[in-house]
């Protein structure tokens, strides 16, 4: 079979640079990473430099973005949420963007390593932690303390409670990284069955990478949706607590 | 055009913001989360009764090196870990999002 379907993960390094006894290089995957932060800041900065009454291509794409992330943001969050859409916004088209410049061929996904999907996930619990903190002050910790629980089961509920808590930016991280480093593994295990069964069989798997791509899309956009969704509700348990 | 001072400006854009969201009724409670496929759903149950299992066995892990008291702690926070990681998926089930804490009883719908 022709090269392991693991290897499109490997990190390369295009400029070695060493700091002290780190290595630093810039990789592929900082490469793509420039690359989507420089796209999403085309499309948006380009898309809207005319502002025309009737929109353009670009426009239209820009608007339908922005639209889509503000419309999220208040039904979820409230119009309190408003001043979060910076935030959100460039957390959902990094992730997008990083999930759909992975299914160009020869492209590197950098959201199927989990360091970077751990790192976006962090960040949002910082952020949301810190966010609610300054809002409530100690009253934030009442999020540990179910409504109308009995008394006694507060040892056992508050310690779960807290668990609860601290598992959200490792379960949003690991969900992205999984399904990233999943689709773009099993797509390449059958591009690796058309190689092997040749010309007589190798038409149905063919068949079946066309509809893993169209799949694949999907689950790219579905993802980057879920990610900046689920920080929206983050976000709304934060401000809101009650 | 003439230039209005920016406190007017930013007093009658507050006024607009708030009467467009009076218009279209936003509420900060519909937190409907449908996530569209079983499959989806079902991975992200998976992944939560893992998770919860590993956070809390950490939890556990990283107190115990902190208190010197192996393997007590560990084993208590296994539990609780457990605890956490069902309570999740039950939160996941009943569309509650991932909501710490559900303070807010269920009313009827949702």
């Amino acid at each position: 079979m022709a090269g392991s379907p693991l290897e499109q993960f490997t990190i390369k390094p295009i400029v070695p640079i060493k700091l002290g006894s780190f290595d630093v290089s810039f990789s592929n995957s900082a490469a793509f990473m420039a690359m989507a932060v420089l796209l999403s800041v085309f499309v948006m900065a380009w898309g809207v430099r005319r502002q025309a009454m009737v929109p353009g291509r670009l426009q239209s794409l820009a608007e339908i973005l922005f639209e889509f992330i503000s419309g999220m943001l208040k039904e979820n969050v409230g119009p309190e949420g408003r001043k979060y859409l910076p935030f959100v916004f460039s957390l959902f088209m990094f992730v997008l963007l990083g999930n759909l410049m992975g299914m160009i061929p020869y492209g590197f996904t950098y959201t199927s390593h989990i360091v970077v999907t751990f790192g976006l996930a962090f960040l949002v619990f910082v952020a949301v932690t810190l966010i609610g903190l300054i809002r409530h002050g100690f009253h934030f910790f009442s999020l540990f303390v179910p409504h109308g629980a009995p008394w006694w089961l507060l040892p056992i509920i508050v310690p779960i409670e807290v668990i609860s808590y601290m598992t959200r930016p490792i379960s949003l991280s690991v969900r992205l990284f999984a399904n990233m480093l999943a689709g773009h593994t099993m797509m390449k295990v059958f591009a690796g069955f058309v190689i092997a069964l040749g010309f007589l069989g190798g038409w149905l798997p063919l068949a079946m990478i066309v509809a893993l791509t169209g799949f694949e899309l999907g689950v790219a956009m579905l993802q980057a949706y879920v990610f900046s969704l689920l920080t929206c509700i983050y976000l709304k348990d934060a401000i809101h607590l009650h | 055009m003439t230039q209005e001072p920016e406190d007017v400006f930013k007093a009658r854009l507050a006024a607009a913001q708030a009467q467009r969201d009076k218009e279209k009724g936003v509420t900060a409670h519909s937190g409907s989360m449908g996530l569209p496929s079983g499959m989806g759903l079902g991975f992200r149950i998976g992944v939560e009764l893992v998770v919860g299992l590993a956070v809390g066995g950490g939890v556990g892990y990283l107190i115990d090196r902190w208190l010197g008291s192996s393997p007590w702690l560990t084993i208590l926070f296994f539990f609780f870990g457990a605890g956490a990681g069902v309570m999740n998926v039950y939160r996941a089930v009943n569309g509650l999002g991932s909501r710490v804490g559900f303070q807010k009883p269920r009313d009827g719908k949702e």
